[in-house]
């Protein structure tokens, strides 16, 4: 074809142009799925009856109700009469006072059990340490709601712990329904998540660090205490800070294994949507918001003083598992470690082991494949059920499908645009992943608000079905996974490479497509076995818009079943924690191992 | 080979550094081989070597960050097996310079003397600023590493090992970082401080050039083991081995039987071209362990290229110009002789044929084969 061939050109036109056509369609999907929605929460708090007005918040914010010790200060109690209880250490009845103590207990145990396993992973070598490195990210793939089931599954009366303790003649301990059960599931959750950001740091000391500590006079403990605490603590504290803002913003969990008197504030906000009160519900999510954005904000600012770039040249040798002498400094820590991993066994594997059995039993502890012939039925008799399950299956798998054909381009095409240098990169990057921190309730509430009841356009009225904001909401949850799997990928790229392409007369977007894209491959499978995962765990958002509907998906009918009959729901339990560990190892192969996680 | 150190030796004076039978092997694969030397007080000795050949483990093993499989290690005459870095009294300055990089300049270079006084009785502030104004980073020390240049960094790194007034310094190829022309301003300035200091230092590099310009003494490592130690001089001009003789510079190496053995030259036949006959140098008696040279040994000599003149008379040898590199001060040529290559500094053209020949006594003996 020579270069004036009509269809060349016309062909060449559309693929100069594919990038900034992506780039559009992107931003207006962002746009409809996360800040139009998210608008009109805020729209919903700010604007009462037509007027701009913060009576809501102010509302709120003197309620003891929500605020506690601080309500009444606010309302003109003397100080005097506030102090005595606002500085005591009892759990605070307040609904944001007891949702900021229990995220605070769940914090310090996360941080307990997170370190000791970075410091197993960084300093020593066993068999199987890549694969525990590995199991550190599924925190990020598991379905918060699947934890709850295992938890209720462990510590029921006849489960496996009460029966464990019932055998030595102790117990039976009542867990359930209570704040250490919610402590505990969420640092079943958030101390691998410690663990991760810990070890990243320890990864990258510098051996030749401690070598010159030690050339220059400080023995071992000095060497640690002068050279490489310094470099962990900033990394403990983002894993802290972290676990403190998602255990903050936490609901599955509580709402399966908490009762009334265990009430967060998303709690409360998903309770004020059941009972309409759309304004409440928009404004206090709204004040959570705030909250931990202030929280992630104040990190931030420290961060950026505290941010050293780590040099690892030569990482520190790992020690064997096996002490090869029989001293006591070789001894003690390993001692240790053994204890921490009977206490790490039955925290993180017993839940999910006992998943599996209370699948297969029935309530008597018999063998039974009962409940998953009732994940097969289509239509349940009796009116307990209204969730069935085998639409509840179907659902999910068609959501996670079409999420990854919305998500894995947005995800790409943010990934693109954010890793090319121009001004205001760092604007593009923002808004993009703001999604990332706003809570999946508001998201959900904003598209039940906004297109699912109906959005007025000139006369028309806009009604987006439930289907289809299920998997906005989906969607703008997922992608940012895409962007930090692909991204760091395109970033390490010589851009070279590109340019050598496009000399050659690649249009930038057939560049993207036959040299960038194939070297990043890993990291795209990755980033489409996360938004996946997500997908099929997804519960806030989705327990917004499916409620009425026949569009629920496995956690919704989980969280249903849970309350009535466990067998069914460890069952489809079961069938969410088989997906998403196959999402799991799709991640861990080609991409979970990027440096510093990139999460 | 090594008589050169018990020279520098007096009596009564162990040498600051003293490796003896030293072997470091990891499982399988042996990184040291029964490596023996010594450095005396105050000396700059130079392990050079290709990669892989065990100078950095055996500047570790004299840090105490490894321990020897087999042999000793003494400094200052104690021995040191089993005794921690930080009870060696030394200071190390790695290639990536390790700087803290939570601690800024000052603080980097204060943290030795948390553990040991300053000398002379000094404050450890004034350590600093003694230390900041040695290495001509006076005003620097409010600054982090990061925001440092590479030279920088490097000269931090030198000040903090320096600052407790350790008796022995390691450097672990602290130059090969840097770029070129700094590299050779630094090392000028290393060599300064390091003989205004008078502190025994051993230096680790793989940059032949490098460590002959800046070391007392250099000892030539290959595969765990040491070649040849001596001073620059020697290395350069009586290499002990083939290895040696074409690590260090640019060399050409002959080898050949010995037609004739008289007083004071030998003749050569060239295995390149049987047909050629060499007159050089005999070396002094008792160079070789096996007794002295006879007719009919086999021998390795070599010839640097600055000695192998072109259009010279004496010990001729035709060859063809393969090709030229204008180097600035010479052009270096190479010659096709018989199909080996030779190096020769001159002006030719590609293609030409020439005659090369050298003086007698420029050629080397280096071993009997």
């Amino acid at each position: 074809m020579s270069p004036s061939d009509p269809r060349r050109t016309v062909r060449d036109r559309i693929e100069r142009r594919a990038l900034a056509v992506l780039a559009v369609v992107t931003t207006l999907l962002l746009v409809g799925m996360f800040y139009y929605p998210v608008g009109a929460v805020f729209r919903e708090a700010f604007i009462v009856d037509g007027r701009a007005t913060l009576g809501l918040f102010l509302e709120f914010l003197r309620d003891p109700f929500y605020f506690g010790d601080l309500a009444r200060l606010l309302r003109g109690d003397p100080l005097r009469e506030v102090l005595p209880s606002l500085l005591s250490f009892e759990r605070p009845s307040s609904i944001v006072g007891f949702t900021a103590y229990q995220a605070f207990l769940s914090t310090i145990l996360s941080v307990i059990l997170g370190v000791p396993l970075a410091y197993l992973l960084a300093r020593y070598e066993f068999r199987g340490r890549r694969t525990l490195r590995s199991l550190t990210i599924v925190p990020f793939v598991l379905p918060s709601i699947l934890v709850a089931v295992g938890f209720r599954a462990t510590f029921s009366t006849n489960g496996p712990v009460n029966t464990a303790l019932g055998f030595f003649g102790l117990g039976p301990v009542e867990l359930l329904f209570t704040l250490e059960a919610i402590v505990i599931a969420h640092a079943f959750y958030n101390a691998p998540l410690v663990a991760r950001v810990t070890l990243a740091a320890w990864e990258s000391v510098d051996a030749s660090a401690i070598e010159t500590a030690r050339s220059l006079g400080a023995g071992p403990f000095r060497a640690f205490r002068d050279v490489v605490a310094p470099q962990l603590y900033p990394s403990v504290l983002m894993g802290a800070t972290l676990t403190f803002v998602f255990t903050f913003g936490t609901f599955p969990i509580v709402l399966a294994l908490g009762d009334a008197s265990l009430m967060t504030v998303e709690v409360r906000v998903f309770r004020l949507v059941e009972r309409f009160d759309y304004a409440e519900a928009a404004a206090l999510a709204i004040i959570e918001l705030a909250i931990s954005l202030t929280i992630l904000y104040g990190y931030l600012r420290y961060e950026a003083k505290q941010t050293m770039q780590s040099r690892g040249a030569r990482p520190l040798p790992r020690r064997p598992l096996r002490p090869p002498a029989l001293t006591a400094r070789e001894l003690v820590p390993r001692i240790g470690l053994g204890v921490y991993s009977v206490v790490a066994f039955v925290l993180f594997v017993v839940p999910m082991v006992s998943l599996v059995i209370a699948s297969l039993t029935t309530d008597g502890g018999s063998w039974t494949l009962d409940n998953y012939r009732f994940l097969l039925e289509r239509q349940v008799e009796g009116a307990a059920f209204q969730v069935q399950p085998w639409p509840a299956i179907r659902n999910s798998l068609l959501f996670g499908v079409a999420t990854l054909a919305v998500a894995l381009p947005m995800g790409i095409t943010v990934s693109v645009l954010t890793t090319r240098r121009y001004r205001g990169r760092k604007v593009v990057d923002v808004i993009a992943m703001a999604p990332l921190a706003v809570s999946g309730l508001i998201v959900g509430l904003g598209l039940l608000r906004g297109p699912v009841f109906g959005i007025e356009f000139g006369g028309y009225r806009l009604i987006i079905g439930g289907a289809i904001a299920i998997v906005a909401a989906h969607a703008v949850a997922a992608y940012p996974f895409v962007v930090r799997t692909v991204a760091p990928g395109l970033q390490n790229l010589d851009p070279r490479l590109v340019e050598s392409a496009r000399s050659l007369g690649a249009s930038r977007a057939r560049a993207l497509v036959d040299i960038e894209l194939p070297l990043v491959w890993p990291g795209v499978v990755a980033g489409a076995a996360f938004v996946f995962a997500i997908s099929i765990g997804e519960f806030s958002a989705t327990v917004l818009l499916a409620t009425g509907t026949d569009q629920f998906t496995m956690p919704i009918a989980i969280e249903r079943f849970i309350g009535r009959r466990l067998g069914p729901a460890t069952a489809m339990g079961v069938v969410l924690l088989v997906v998403t560990s196959l999402s799991f190892i799709v991640i861990d192969r080609l991409g979970g191992e990027q440096r510093n996680g990139g999460l | 080979m090594a008589d050169s150190d018990e020279r520098r030796l007096s009596a009564d004076q162990s040498p600051a550094i003293s490796l003896d039978g030293v072997t470091r092997t990891y499982g399988a694969t042996t990184a040291v081989e029964e490596v023996s030397f010594a450095v005396s007080e105050g000396e700059f000795f130079t392990l050079v070597g290709p990669s892989g050949c065990g100078k950095t483990t055996t500047l570790r093993l004299v840090g105490g960050f490894e321990q020897p499989t087999d042999g000793t290690v003494q400094l200052s005459g104690e021995e040191m097996v089993g005794v921690p870095p930080e009870e060696r009294d030394i200071g190390i300055v790695f290639q990536n310079y390790a700087l803290f990089p939570h601690m800024n300049v000052r603080e980097n270079i204060a943290y030795g003397l948390n553990f040991t006084d300053p000398p002379d009785g000094q404050t450890k502030a004034e350590r600093v600023e003694e230390l900041l104004s040695l290495v001509d980073l006076e005003g620097m020390g409010k600054r982090d590493p990061d925001n440092l240049s590479g030279g920088q960094q490097q000269r931090v790194a030198l000040a903090r090992a320096l600052a407790p007034g350790p008796s022995v310094l390691l450097l672990d190829e602290p130059m090969s970082a840097l770029d070129a022309e700094l590299r050779e301003r630094l090392r000028v300035e290393l060599k300064d401080i390091q003989q205004t200091l008078g502190v025994t230092t051993l230096y680790v590099t793989h940059d032949q050039e490098e460590a002959l310009a800046i070391s007392d003494r250099v000892a030539v490592m290959r595969d765990g083991r040491i070649e040849q130690i001596g001073t620059p001089r020697e290395i350069y001009h009586q290499p002990a081995t083939r290895f040696v003789a074409e690590f260090i510079g640019d060399n050409n190496v002959f080898d050949g039987e010995l037609v004739t053995v008289q007083e004071e030259t030998l003749t050569v036949r060239l295995d390149g071209n049987r047909s050629t006959v060499v007159e050089i140098e005999r070396p002094e008696q008792g160079t070789f362990s096996a007794g002295p040279l006879q007719t009919g040994d086999h021998i390795l000599f070599c010839i640097r290229p600055e000695s192998l003149l072109v259009d010279h008379g004496e010990n001729a040898l035709e060859a063809t110009v393969e090709s030229t590199e204008f180097l600035g001060g010479t052009t270096r040529i190479q010659l096709d002789w018989n199909g080996r290559t030779l190096l020769v500094h001159g002006d030719k053209t590609v293609g030409e044929q020439t005659t090369i020949g050298f003086d007698p006594a420029a050629a080397h003996v280096i071993e009997r084969l």
